[in-house]
C-alpha cells in the first residue's frame, strides 16, 4: 500500500508542478496587469472598455487602466478595493460610465451560455468579493487558464495576418455596426434593475471620499449615430435620470463627453460607434487632463 | 457523480482512505461502508431515485431466500414473476411509458380513432437498465439453482449499487460479483497500480476521443442537411468513435476503480473496432450486456438450434431487445434488426465462429484479409450507428440517403486534422494492446519506468489539456 500511496503521490505531484508552471505563464492580459502592480497611482480609472480613451502615457503621471470589456458596477467596487492599497494620497479615481452601465447585473450575462465573465475576477479577487463564488468554478477557471496558457504557448508562433482596410471601407463598416451596437448594449442596459448598481457605486464614491480620493464620473465620446440610435429618451431614462441623482447627492464631478461636438461629428477619431481610435485617444486625453487642471483637480501636470 | 468530474475526484481518494482502514476491522462494516459511498454516489445525482435501488435490492433479496425455500414449482415460478414483474416494470414505467402510449395514439389515429393521450413527464433513473438487469440475473440464477442466495443483506445491497458500476455498467453477474463480498479483501500493489492505469487510459478515451468527437458529431448531426455525404459519412466515423471512447472509457474507468478497492469486474470491451465480422464485434462489444442476453432470453428461446426459421426468429429477437434496451425509441430497434440482419448471413452460413481469437495474434500487423474484414465490419457498424444516433427514423434515413449520394466523392467539409490525430494515435495504442485486457496493461512488462512514467505523464495531461468539453457518458441515458 505505501508504495502505491508513494508512487500515486509523485504523479499526482508531476502532474501538479507541470499545471503551475503553466498557469505562472500568465498569458491572460487582464490578469496579468492586476496582479503584476508594482507602483502607486496618481489616476485610475475603471469602468467599461470605454475606459480604453484615457492616454496617461503622454504625462509625467502615475495612471492606471483598470477597465475592463463589460465591466459590471459591482466589480469595478471591488477592483476599487484590491486597488485602494496601490493608490497615492488623493489619487483620483475616474468612473467612466456607459449608458448600459446601470443595468447589468453581477455577473455580466451579455457573455452567452457559458458566461465566462467573472473567470478573471477568479484569478485575482478575494474570494469573499466574487459574486455568487463556488469553489468548483474556481476550479474550473484555474484549468482553463492552464489550458490556454498552453495552447497560447503554440498560438505564439503564428505570424498573424494583418489585414489593410481603406479608410473609406473603414467608415463603411463603422456606420453599419451602429444598430447593432446598440441593440445589443441596450439590452444590457436591461439586465438588472439600476438599485443594487446604484448602491455599489454609492459605496465606492463614499469610501472613496472618506479616504481622501477623488472620485470623478466620465462619459467618453460616442460617435453621433451612436447616440442618435439610442434616442434621448432612452439615454435620460436609463443614464441620465440615475447620474443626476448620484451628482445631487454626492456633489460629485462629472465630465460628460458623450456628444461633444469635439469628437462626436469625427467619424476618423473613432474605431468603432463608441470607442475611440488612437489619434481620438490622444486627443481625448489632452481635452480631459485640460478640464481637470481648469477645475483645479489635477495641477502641474506635465507632458513627457 | 460523473467520473470526469471534480467531485470523483475528491470523492475517490476519500472513500479508497476510509475503506482500505475499515479493512482490519469488520467485513460487513466495510461491506456497509461500500454501500454508504454507493448511494453518496447515487444520490449526488438524484438522491430521490435511490428509493428505487433500495426498494428493487430488498425486492430480490427476499425473493432469493424464499425462491431457495421453495420447493413447489408453481411457487418457485410465482416468485420469480415478482421480481421479473417488480424489475422490468420499474424499467418499463419509467423508461418506456410515454413510448408505447404514443406509439398506441399513432396506431389508433392511423385507423381513423382519436384518443387522448395520457402522458406522464417522466425522468429516467440513471443506471436503472443496469442495476435492474443485474439483479434480475441473480434471481433467474436462482430460479435455475444456478446460484445460492445470500442471507446477507449488506453484501446485496453492496452488490446492486456497487458505485463504479452502478449507472452504466458493466452489468455484473453475482455468480461472479457476490461472491468477492463475502471474502476479506487485500491491497495487491500490482492489481491497484494496473487499475489505476486502466482509469487513465478510460479518462483519455472519454475526455480526449470521446467528448472531442462529440464537438463534430453535434454540429454534423444537427445541420446534416448542410453538409455532402462525405462530411456526413465522416460524421458516422467520429460518432463510432465517440460512443466507443465514451463507453468503453466508463468500463474502463469503472473496472479499474474496482480494482483500487480489491474487486475485479469482467472485461465489458475487447477492441471491437478489430473485428473481422459482425459476430465478432457482438463477442467485443458491451459483453456483459450480449452475454446477458444470451444467458437469460437467446438460450431460452432455443438459441441456434432447432429450425432455420426459428434461429432467425431469436437472432432477431434478441437484436431487437437489445435495440430497445438503449431507449424507446425506434432508431434503436433498427439500429438492433440492422445488427441482426448482419449476424445472419453469418449464423446460417455456419461462419459465425469463424474470428475467435485476436487479430494478428502472433505477429505484429494483419493479413490483407484481415483488414479487409476490419474495414467492412467497421463501415456496417458506421451505417447502424447512424440509426442509434439520429434523434428520428426520418432523420436516419435522410442522412443515410445524402451518404449515399454523389457528393460521398467530394472532400470533406469538415476536416478536424488535430481530431484525426489523435483517433490515428488512440488506435496505435489500441492495437498494440489488443492482447490485453486494457491498452496499457502490456506496458507493466515491456517497458523501464522513465518511460512507462513519460507516457502516464502525456495521457494525463492531455486529458487535462486536449480535452473536449465536459459531458455527460452517453450510456447514462440507457
Amino acid at each position: 500500500m505505501r508504495r502505491f500511496l508513494i508512487n500515486i503521490f509523485l504523479f499526482v505531484c508531476l502532474i501538479g508542478l507541470s499545471l503551475y508552471g503553466l498557469l505562472q505563464l500568465h498569458t491572460n492580459f487582464y490578469v496579468k496587469k492586476f496582479t503584476n502592480i508594482n507602483k502607486n497611482y496618481d489616476i485610475i480609472n475603471l469602468g467599461t472598455s470605454h475606459g480604453n480613451s484615457f492616454n496617461y502615457n503622454m504625462y509625467k503621471i502615475d495612471g492606471g487602466k483598470f477597465h475592463r470589456r463589460g465591466n459590471s458596477i459591482y466589480y469595478d467596487l471591488q477592483n476599487y478595493y484590491y486597488l485602494k492599497p496601490h493608490l497615492k494620497d488623493s489619487a483620483i479615481i475616474i468612473l467612466p460610465l456607459s449608458y448600459f452601465s446601470f443595468g447589468l447585473d453581477e455577473n455580466s450575462t451579455d457573455r452567452g451560455e457559458i458566461n465566462p465573465f467573472v473567470n478573471d475576477f477568479y484569478r485575482y479577487l478575494p474570494r469573499k468579493s466574487i459574486y455568487s463564488y463556488t469553489p468548483k468554478r474556481e476550479a474550473d477557471v484555474y484549468l482553463n487558464e492552464i489550458k490556454l496558457n498552453f495552447f497560447n504557448l503554440f498560438e505564439k508562433s503564428k505570424k498573424k495576418e494583418k489585414i489593410e482596410i481603406s479608410e473609406l471601407d473603414r467608415n463603411e463598416i463603422l456606420l453599419d455596426k451602429v444598430s447593432k451596437r446598440v441593440e445589443s448594449h441596450k439590452k444590457m442596459g436591461m439586465y438588472s434593475s439600476p438599485q443594487p448598481n446604484i448602491a455599489y457605486l454609492s459605496e465606492l464614491i463614499l469610501d472613496a471620499k472618506k479616504n481622501g480620493y477623488k472620485p470623478i464620473l466620465v462619459t467618453t465620446p460616442y460617435f453621433k449615430r451612436y447616440n442618435e440610435e439610442f434616442g434621448n429618451t432612452w439615454i435620460k431614462e436609463h443614464y441620465y435620470k440615475y447620474i443626476d441623482t448620484l451628482i445631487n447627492q454626492y456633489q460629485l464631478v462629472y465630465l460628460d463627453y458623450s456628444d461633444d461636438e469635439r469628437f462626436s461629428p469625427n467619424i476618423e477619431l473613432f474605431k468603432d460607434p463608441d470607442h475611440l481610435n488612437q489619434i481620438g485617444k490622444e486627443k481625448f486625453s489632452k481635452v480631459f487632463f485640460q478640464d481637470l487642471n481648469e477645475l483645479g483637480i489635477l495641477k502641474r501636470i506635465k507632458l513627457k | 457523480m460523473i467520473f470526469n468530474s471534480l467531485d470523483f475526484a475528491i470523492f475517490l481518494p476519500i472513500v479508497f482512505a476510509i475503506y482500505w482502514l475499515l479493512n482490519k476491522g469488520s467485513l460487513k462494516v466495510q461491506n456497509l461502508f461500500i454501500v454508504l459511498a454507493s448511494y453518496v454516489f447515487y444520490g449526488w445525482w438524484d438522491y430521490r431515485f435511490l428509493a428505487l435501488i433500495i426498494f428493487s435490492t430488498l425486492v430480490d433479496f427476499v425473493v432469493g431466500i424464499y425462491l431457495n425455500k421453495c420447493a413447489k414449482q408453481t411457487d418457485r415460478k410465482i416468485l420469480l414473476w415478482i421480481s421479473i414483474g417488480v424489475n422490468l416494470g420499474l424499467l418499463g414505467f419509467f423508461k418506456y411509458y410515454n413510448f408505447f402510449v404514443d406509439n398506441f395514439v399513432n396506431a389508433f389515429t392511423f385507423f381513423g380513432y382519436k384518443i387522448e393521450p395520457y402522458t406522464l413527464s417522466i425522468i429516467l433513473p440513471v443506471g436503472i437498465s443496469f442495476y435492474t438487469f443485474q439483479t434480475l440475473s441473480y434471481s433467474i440464477d436462482i430460479y435455475r439453482c444456478k446460484l445460492e442466495p445470500t442471507k446477507d443483506i449488506v453484501a446485496f445491497a453492496a452488490f446492486v449499487s456497487f458505485f463504479p458500476q452502478l449507472v452504466a455498467g458493466p452489468i455484473e453477474r453475482a455468480s461472479n460479483l457476490l461472491p468477492q463480498f463475502y471474502k476479506k479483501r487485500s491491497f495487491n500493489y500490482a492489481n491497484a497500480i494496473d487499475g489505476g492505469r486502466q482509469i487513465l487510459w478510460g479518462l483519455f478515451k472519454k475526455v480526449v476521443i470521446a467528448d472531442n468527437c462529440a464537438k463534430y458529431v453535434n454540429t454534423i448531426f444537427n445541420d446534416y442537411q448542410e453538409y455532402s455525404g462525405s462530411t456526413l459519412f465522416l460524421g458516422g466515423i467520429f460518432f463510432a468513435f465517440q460512443i466507443y471512447g465514451d463507453f468503453s472509457g466508463y468500463s474502463d474507468i469503472a473496472i479499474g476503480t474496482s480494482r483500487l478497492f480489491g474487486f475485479n469486474l469482467k472485461q465489458n470491451f475487447a477492441y471491437p473496432y478489430f473485428s473481422r465480422d459482425i459476430a465478432e464485434f457482438w463477442r467485443r462489444w458491451h459483453i456483459s450486456l450480449s452475454t446477458w442476453f444470451r444467458d437469460y432470453l437467446y438460450i431460452p428461446l432455443g438459441g441456434s438450434r432447432g429450425t432455420k426459421i426459428n434461429q432467425v426468429r431469436n437472432v432477431f429477437i434478441i437484436f431487437v431487445v437489445s435495440g430497445f434496451w438503449h431507449g424507446a425509441n425506434w432508431t434503436f430497434i433498427v439500429w438492433g434488426a440492422l445488427n441482426a440482419a448482419y449476424f445472419l448471413p453469418l449464423l446460417l452460413l455456419k461462419r459465425n465462429r469463424v474470428n475467435i481469437g485476436v487479430v494478428a495474434q502472433n505477429s505484429r500487423f494483419p493479413k490483407f484479409r484481415e483488414i479487409t474484414g476490419i474495414l467492412v465490419t467497421f463501415l456496417l457498424t458506421v451505417i447502424a450507428w447512424i440509426f442509434f444516433r439520429s434523434e428520428s427514423m426520418g432523420q436516419a434515413i435522410a442522412y443515410l440517403k445524402i451518404v449515399f449520394s454523389k457528393t460521398i466523392f467530394t472532400i470533406p467539409q469538415v476536416r478536424p486534422t488535430d481530431l484525426m490525430i489523435m483517433i490515428v494515435i488512440f488506435l496505435c495504442f489500441e492495437w498494440v494492446g489488443r492482447r490485453e485486457k486494457h491498452a496499457l496493461e502490456h506496458l507493466w512488462f515491456k517497458y523501464p519506468r522513465p518511460l512507462r512514467w513519460g507516457l502516464y505523464f502525456c495521457i494525463a495531461m492531455s486529458i487535462l489539456l486536449l480535452g473536449g468539453e465536459a459531458k455527460e457518458f452517453i450510456y447514462f441515458q440507457f
